[in-house]
């Protein structure tokens, strides 16, 4: 899997440019994580980067491929879209919820079948949250929905999974559990992940690949290690910051700290 | 798994029991009653050979009854599944059939109509042609030229507006109508009766609401997608617009078409899509099937009652809300407005 952005660029009118000449190379399997200040336009950027709004100028590219040139359905059967989440005005289970990610691949009249729903259960085996399939997703927490979620994405078999803040709004054991999925199914099952963060540690944490948005609507791009650096980070929220690595019993982890200095 | 399967065979089965014992028991029934051995006679006359059939009831059963059974039937699975098609689309436990003002549109065609003295087929005709207007103009309004930013919130505005015009107009009809003859029989006609129904004008409505419900029904899964944002809709993989335009289409058919044949009927859109869910859960595949059914044998009994606790008819928008408010709350109370 290859996921390419060339020289994107995105304009609201023709007064303010949000995104100018973004471009990177995702080589799967591998984590790209998306960091940026409110309103650099990280959601703009996967909006625009997945065809769901259209890029001013600049492509998109799959496999090599523009994402244009995909038809609509084999397109969303190899990428999964989750966005943050938000509860649906009707209280659907987690299963019913789940299956709807099967829609790619399902014709327009077609009603999921027995197969989909053992995608179902093997996708939520996946995120390990079986316990919830008869659940209501009004009646679980704010961390389950979120797998559910992302369960929703996987039951389409996708190649790349492309996730808004899939961790804010969750406690610190509910984001661990998030990004340990995410790993996992890098790792283990080859699916690659591109994730908007506001923790520039969680990025450290997950990320083989970054890439930060500059308030100019500029970004840089690299290796996670090389683009998470003191001036990077600085430049791009405007803050003085401290990287320290802490030896932990089992890793080495990198604290990443805004200095207060307002 | 299993036991939802089950479940599924035994209120389909059921609910298709429930409409046929009730319909043989509303042709029996009425003002001039006909014992059900002599309703099977007309329909079987070889079988039952000893039954004596009058020329009368055959007239009663096959004429009057059976046409205004069968359109009982059709409009109550019609506006009940536009209104959860309504719902679904919308993302709105509160929008009905008419949220985008077609069946405003329908009254403004029929009382026009009536105004001007023109038959009952007439009447028919103009009530279908101006709904489908209204659905049209609801189209123009929310239209969007630049592409891609046409937003539902565009459409259900575009429909109040358009609503509140026909509704206007229909005042206006009203205002200008003769209030010794005319303006009574626009009023009664407002309030919905399924009375006068004969055969001819059932089969000229009754094909768009079948087909309006056939494509409502053709898209009961892809509902629970577009209750969803239209962007996490579209990451799914489905054609947003098309189907948004499918179902809309659909349901002004039916909506329409119900209106034009029997006037305006509150009410039923909004209570049986609700119940559905509270027995069935929000699964639109559900839902759907189960409003269709629920909302014939409801508008069966709302209107044979209509027809026979009083010597002359009670409009049925009145008995609908009527019977229906207080069996919805016991409802509401009992599950909390949640699927059990």
């Amino acid at each position: 899997m290859t996921f390419e952005v060339r020289e994107g660029t995105f304009r609201y009118g023709h007064e303010r440019t949000v995104l100018q000449n973004i471009s990177f190379v995702l080589e799967g399997p591998a984590i790209l994580a998306v960091l940026g200040a409110n309103g650099a336009g990280k959601t703009t950027l996967m909006k625009c980067m997945l065809g769901l709004m259209p890029w001013t100028s600049g492509a998109s590219c799959l496999d090599g491929k523009n994402i244009r040139d995909y038809r609509r359905r084999e397109f969303w059967s190899q990428v999964g879209y989750v966005p943050q989440a938000k509860q649906s005005a009707f209280a659907y289970t987690v299963e019913e919820m789940v299956v709807l990610g099967r829609s790619a691949r399902l014709g327009p009249f077609a009603q999921p079948r027995k197969r989909d729903w053992e995608l179902v259960g093997r996708a939520l085996e996946t995120v390990g949250i079986s316990h919830l399939r008869t659940r209501l997703c009004s009646k679980i927490s704010g961390g389950e929905y979120q797998l559910a979620i992302i369960a929703r994405a996987l039951v389409t078999g996708p190649k790349l999974l492309v996730l808004d803040e899939p961790e804010s709004n969750l406690d610190f054991k509910n984001q661990m559990i998030v990004l340990d999925v995410l790993r996992r199914l890098c790792a283990e099952n080859g699916i690659s992940a591109i994730l908007n963060t506001h923790y520039p540690e969680h990025a450290a944490d997950i990320a083989h690949k970054a890439l930060l948005m500059m308030p100019d609507g500029t970004a840089r791009f690299g290796g996670a290690a090389s683009i998470l650096t003191e001036e990077n980070l600085e430049a791009a929220f405007d803050v003085p910051v401290s990287i320290r690595k802490v030896e932990l019993p089992d890793c080495t982890h990198t604290c990443i700290i805004p200095r207060g200095t307002l | 798994m299993e036991k939802t399967v089950k479940s599924r065979i035994f209120w389909t089965i059921g609910i298709i029991a429930a409409i046929l014992l009730l319909s043989v028991a509303a042709l029996a029934v009425g003002r001039y009653q006909i014992p059900v051995r002599q309703v099977f006679a007309v329909f079987f006359p070889g079988l039952s050979g000893a039954e004596e059939v009058t020329g009368n009831m055959r007239n009663t059963v096959l004429n009057v009854r059976l046409p205004r059974i069968l359109l009982s039937l059709l409009a109550g699975a019609g506006m009940s599944a536009a209104g959860a098609a309504f719902q679904a689309l919308f993302a709105n436990p509160l929008a009905t059939p008419d949220t985008l003002g077609v069946a405003t549109g329908a009254s403004f065609g029929a009382v026009f109509a009536i105004l001007f003295g023109l038959s009952g087929m007439m009447t028919q005709l103009f009530a279908l042609g101006a709904g489908i207007l209204a659905v049209g103009l609801v189209y123009l309004v929310s239209a969007d030229r630049r592409s891609g930013r046409s937003s539902i919130v565009m459409i259900v505005l575009a429909g109040m507006v358009v609503s509140a015009l026909f509704s206007a107009l229909v005042s206006l009809v009203k205002y200008v109508a003769d209030p010794q003859d005319v303006l009574p029989a626009i009023t009664f006609w407002l309030m919905g009766s399924l009375s006068g129904t004969t055969t001819e004008k059932l089969l000229l409505g009754a094909p768009f609401i079948l087909v309006g419900l056939v494509i409502l029904f053709l898209y009961r899964w892809k509902l629970n997608v577009m209750t969803l944002t239209e962007e996490e809709a579209a990451s799914l993989g489905v054609r947003v617009k098309q189907v948004r335009a499918m179902v809309i289409l659909g349901a002004a058919m039916v909506t329409a078409s119900v209106v034009s044949l029997c006037g305006v009927i509150g009410w039923v859109g909004l209570l049986v899509p609700h119940i559905s869910r509270m027995i069935f859960g929000s699964n639109n595949q559900r839902v759907l099937p189960a409003s269709m059914g629920l909302g014939a044998i409801f508008m069966l009994v709302i209107d044979t009652l209509a027809r026979c606790i009083t010597a002359s008819e009670i409009p049925v928008s009145i008995l609908t809300a009527v019977i229906g408010a207080p069996f919805f709350i016991l409802l509401l109370r009992k599950t909390g407005g949640l699927p059990s």
